[in-house]
């Protein structure tokens, strides 16, 4: 490897290790959240209006952080606090705070059942006192009426739809990322051999380049009818990232193949016997991590296509390059 | 149109597609191109495949 790449290398690794340091440092860890789907079932014959509840999943950690919002529709009250019990009763997480909008620090959920007690108080000065410091002054309804002196506790029956999934922290998927580039360059090192400057004709370059407009292209009009189809709100029981993925690995997998029919693939000093087996090894590996996903069902869930698919994606695409370089191969045999 | 000259001259070398490839620093898909007359070469590898064959570039490239 020469030192220009052993640079260049390097300088990839530092850069992805001060934004790894970086996120983590600034406290961003649970920033990402993204809300996940639950049912939520009131067993309480009161106040089962204005009081919203929602699980946001802390991206980077794997945890997930309660978020309770309260807005009094009818009743005026104030909500003061509310508690995450599990189904025997034991305290997961709690939180208090005079504020309409409460969030809980980030801990670990399972799918289950769990019973979520509000305390609101139907207390006339500390209402009052809550409204001058909270509330802004378009608030629709007026304080003055259906005081109560009681204090209430409002149980809801929280259902996880979906299990959640275990997000790699952010130091995991750098090593991770690291690994790959690592495996990336040594396979190519292994492809090139002690070569690794690639060389290409004048007419292999320009067959490059319009596999690669190609590609553009393709990956541009997917996301064209992708936005289309969301316009016209269309479910894809997918989620969005693996969405996003495919659009991408759909790009990229026809500039290869475009690329190998326009002999712009391999450079003048490739060895393609060592870039097929390697390919293939990588489409087998994810041929048996594939097998491994479905047959934990780690694909669909709940009826939604995960990210569980993108080894199953990544062998098609690999195999689509591998028909593609069988097929040119047999046809410049044919030609000979 | 096929450049039958390019591969009349070739043939008069004894070189295969590849040994001239391999001359020219290019691809013998691009010569086998050349030669079905399905890729127009740029001005400097036409020189360079008539310094190899030992031709000018009239004798090769010129079409009457």
């Amino acid at each position: 490897m020469s030192k220009k790449k052993v640079i260049t290398f390097l300088s990839i690794i530092a850069i992805l290790s001060v934004c790894a340091c970086a996120i983590i440092i600034s406290g961003k860890m649970n920033q990402s959240q993204q809300g996940i789907c639950t049912k939520v079932i009131n067993t309480s014959d009161e106040y089962d209006d204005g009081i919203f509840f929602m699980p946001y999943k802390a991206k980077h950690s794997g945890h997930y952080i309660v978020r309770v919002n309260y807005w009094p529709d009818e009743d005026p009250g104030v909500l003061t606090g509310f508690f995450l019990n599990d189904k025997d009763g034991n305290r997961l997480v709690g939180a208090t705070a005079q504020k309409l909008m409460f969030e809980s620090k980030s801990f670990y959920m399972e799918k289950g059942e769990y019973k979520l007690v509000f305390q609101i108080i139907k207390n006339n000065e500390q209402y009052l006192d809550f409204y001058n410091t909270h509330l802004l002054d378009d608030f629709e309804f007026s304080p003055w009426d259906g005081f109560r002196e009681t204090t209430m506790l409002m149980d809801y029956e929280v259902i996880f739809e979906r299990s959640p999934e275990d997000y790699m922290p952010v130091l995991y998927l750098l090593f991770g990322v690291c690994g790959m580039a690592i495996a990336f360059i040594l396979i190519l090192s292994f492809i090139r051999g002690k070569t690794t400057k690639a060389n290409f004709d004048e007419r292999m370059l320009a067959g490059r380049l319009a596999s690669e407009s190609k590609g553009f292209w393709v990956m541009i009009t997917a996301l064209i009818i992708l936005f289309l189809l969301s316009a016209a709100d269309t479910d894809f029981h997918v989620e969005t990232s693996v969405i996003f993925f495919f659009v991408l690995l759909l790009g990229v997998t026809v500039n290869a193949v475009s690329s190998v029919f326009r002999d712009g693939y391999f450079a003048l000093n490739d060895n393609k016997k060592r870039f097929v087996i390697s390919i293939s090894i990588l489409a087998l590996g994810n041929l048996a991590v594939s097998v491994f996903y479905i047959v934990k069902g780690k694909v669909l869930v709940d009826g939604t296509v995960t990210m569980g698919v993108i080894p199953i994606l990544l062998f098609l695409a690999l195999t689509a390059i591998l028909i593609s370089i069988a097929c040119k191969e047999n046809a410049e045999t044919r030609e000979d | 149109m096929k450049n039958l000259r390019l591969k009349a001259a070739r043939a008069g070398k004894d070189m295969s597609q590849d040994d001239l490839a391999k001359a020219c620093g290019v691809s013998r898909q691009t010569i086998n191109a050349i030669e079905k007359g399905d890729y127009n070469p740029t001005v400097n590898l036409c020189i360079a495949i008539c310094k190899v064959l030992d031709k000018t570039l009239d004798e090769l490239f010129w079409e009457e």
